[in-house]
């Protein structure tokens, strides 16, 4: 239990705050490239073609006309597209990088959850905003899955918090010192993997943004508006990616290379790994997938959570 | 000076396309999609996300109407090009990626430039009639007002309506127009809906400008939620160009991968729908090992598209079609998968397929569907075409 309590100074008392803020912002960005190249990577099936052809995308992008629609909302749509990849970069704040978070309270688990929760505001918006069919009907998609996977995802981060007796991610982080959490917490990992491409609406999850409903919520998106919306989920997907590292795969712990890089080489297989099983899958439909969230993941993280409790009370966890 | 110009060309060189098949050149579209393929140009979902707007094939009146819709959303830097034969698939897009670089290095024109989307609306003669239609496709007679896209004077950007089913802003309910409007069109009035609740009843068209849409269809309906009801199915330049070859000939597993990769890209799965493109080009070929290959590829495509649990259990049940008159096409949509894949890995071409349903059947076996199920259900049936339907007519007269 001891060396949970060793109190980690917030990256932002350390390096100054707009360093560390400039840090977590270009770490986002860089993981949301990771993800946004290897998901192209695995679609087109171009090896390493695909990260010059993100690159040029996101240029293309920027230099690309903003459109719009008639009588839309455009405040609110211009609100939820800027705000899908700053709540990205928030979620960030509570992921250790070098082995610090931006912010740390005792609610770390929490923050992590509300920036995702506040995204289901976001994507609506960006659905709603351009009074368009296939906007809307892929921002209610977005709500219906919402319903699904949110109650699993907060038993799962529940799940980590009675483990390491913290919701503070560093303190999770220290209390996998002897054994790493996915070893006996294996259903939180995979249904916060699950959820994480759910919140980014991505690979299995993407209904929101369907090929059936013509891009869905993105589908009266161009130029900076798009480039906004697809680089939150993609840094979202990156920065679920680093909090599954700590949360489950002992975060920088690992021999003979230094911390940092130990948490990079995780991240990055747990990217890999997610989007490779990701595109083996076909869309799973919101309504169908109601279905499993309810009848069987709740069921499911209730166990792993009741499963867990009881190790903590026989002190498995020391 | 020169390296923006340089750098606004390089982002644009590999543009995503939005592909508008005509009817009866199905053939020179599987030449485009597998020159897509070859070369890692996505595929654009809507207008929004379209750098290069492509024709396949020379569009009807009615259909050369709704691309000049199309082409109106689609933001710039853009660029418009057509192909008609198969020879030439390769040069132009080179040559359209050029144009689009040329277009994208001369910088892009400011929003001031632009008319607002509202003057679409009023050239298309405003009002109540703008509730209906959008598309610039519909027979009515409403298409008068879309002005033709010659050049740059044509430069609406984001029309919200239309040939992209976007947005059928509802009409009001048949007890009048009294209510109010909204940027002269007006909102949407209630009616009941399936379940018997009254809801918002949006009059949409879909079509003909989709992915994975059968080329030259066109659904009018109302939407209520994404529930579809009254649903009509035209198909554009239905009364006219009927010296309009029929489009499928040869052997029948194309076919039947053209369906699966529809069916597997509306379905959400695109690795899947890109290994079924390229077994159909494989199969296309004419050297015999690529042939072999080709089938190979099918095969295993049909054995993953088979065994897999998700896409069973999310088409299961959707867009059953009951009677013994549909043929193999009876079950729901997974059902219909499956023979498409059985009907593409099999070793030998089949002397035949069943001719496509009629359009009145599809739309009734899409009234109450969801708009996801209404897709995939156009998606996986054959459709018979009036071109195909006009050719005994015209061999009697």
């Amino acid at each position: 239990m001891s060396e949970m309590e060793i109190p980690v100074g917030t990256s932002a008392a350390a390096w100054g705050t707009w360093s560390a803020v400039l840090t977590v912002t270009a770490v986002g960005l860089l993981l949301g490239f990771l993800v946004a190249a290897t998901d192209r990577a695995v679609l087109t099936g171009s090896g390493a073609r695909a990260a010059v052809g993100t690159l040029q995308s996101g240029t293309r992008l920027l230099l690309e006309q903003r459109r719009t629609t008639l009588a839309p909302d455009s405040l609110l749509w211009r609100l939820g597209c800027a705000a899908v990849p700053v709540l990205a970069l928030l979620s960030l704040a509570v992921v250790p990088i070098g082995g610090r978070t931006l912010l740390s309270s005792s609610a770390d688990l929490v923050w992590f959850n509300a920036m995702e929760a506040v995204l289901w505001a976001a994507v609506w918006l960006v659905g709603w905003g351009p009074n368009a069919v296939h906007a809307l009907t892929g921002g209610y998609r977005f709500l219906i899955q919402g319903l699904s996977y949110e109650l699993p995802l907060m038993f799962a981060l529940i799940t980590v918090g009675v483990g390491a007796q913290s919701l503070r991610t560093t303190n999770v982080v220290a209390a996998q010192a002897d054994l790493w959490f996915v070893v006996t917490m294996p259903v939180a990992f995979v249904v916060f993997l699950a959820s994480a491409a759910a919140f980014a609406f991505w690979g299995p999850f993407a209904s929101p943004a369907g090929a059936d409903i013509a891009g869905g919520v993105t589908s009266e998106l161009s130029g900076v508006d798009r480039l906004l919306v697809d680089a939150g989920r993609a840094v979202f997907l990156g920065a679920a990616a680093a909090m599954a590292t700590a949360l489950f795969l002992g975060g920088d712990a690992g021999p003979w290379l230094p911390g940092p890089l130990w948490q990079l080489v995780k991240t990055v297989g747990v990217v890999v790994l997610l989007v490779v099983v990701g595109h083996r899958v076909p869309v799973i439909r919101p309504d169908r997938f109601v279905e499993i969230g309810w009848m069987v993941l709740i069921p499911a993280t209730l166990l792993q959570a009741l499963l867990v409790s009881v190790l903590v009370l026989s002190g498995f966890y020391g | 000076m020169d390296l923006i110009e340089r750098v606004r060309r390089w982002a644009v060189a590999r543009p995503c396309v939005l592909v508008v098949d005509v009817p009866g050149s199905t053939a020179l579209r599987w030449t485009v999609e597998a020159e897509l393929d070859r070369r890692g140009w996505p595929l654009a979902l809507s207008p929004a996300g379209a750098d290069l707007l492509l024709v396949v094939g020379t569009p009807g009146e009615d259909l050369a109407q709704a691309v000049d819709v199309v082409w109106s959303q689609v933001p710039g830097p853009r660029h418009r090009a057509s192909i008609s034969t198969g020879d030439e698939v390769s040069s132009a897009l080179d040559a359209a990626v050029e144009a689009l670089g040329e277009a994208a290095g001369r910088g892009q024109p400011g929003d001031d430039e632009r008319p607002s989307p509202g003057d679409l609306l009023e050239q298309r003669g405003g009002g109540d009639h703008m509730a209906m239609e959008h598309g610039g496709t519909d027979a009515d007679g409403h298409g008068e007002g879309v002005p033709h896209a010659d050049g740059h004077a044509m430069d609406h950007a984001g029309m919200d309506h239309g040939a992209m089913g976007h947005g059928g802003h509802g009409e009001m309910d048949h007890s009048g127009h009294g209510g109010m409007d909204v940027a002269g069109l007006p909102m949407a009035g209630t009616t009941p809906d399936r379940d018997g609740l009254r809801l918002d009843a949006l009059q949409v068209s879909l079509g003909p400008v989709l992915a994975g849409w059968p080329p030259g269809l066109l659904l009018h309906g109302q939407l209520q939620g994404d529930v579809l009801s009254r649903v009509r199915l035209t198909w554009v330049d239905a009364d006219t160009g009927d010296e309009r070859p029929a489009s499928d000939s040869g052997d029948a597993r194309l076919l039947a991968l053209d369906h699966l990769s529809r069916s597997l890209e509306v379905a959400g799965w695109p690795t899947a729908a890109r290994d079924a493109r390229r077994a159909r080009d494989r199969l296309c070929a004419a050297d015999p090992a690529d042939v072999e290959a080709g089938h190979r590829r099918a095969a295993r495509l049909a054995r993953r598209v088979r065994r897999s649990r998700t896409l069973a259990w999310s088409l299961r049940g959707i867009g059953v079609v009951g009677d013994a008159e549909a043929g193999p096409f009876r079950g729901d949509v997974f059902d219909r998968v499956r023979w498409w894949c059985e009907l593409a890995s099999a070793p030998e071409p089949p002397a035949d397929v069943p001719p496509g349903l009629s359009l009145e059947r599809v739309a009734g076996a899409l009234d109450g569907a969801e708009l996801a199920a209404a897709r995939l259900v156009v998606a996986s049936l054959p459709l018979s075409h009036p071109a195909a339907r006009r050719m005994p007519l015209s061999a009697r007269v």
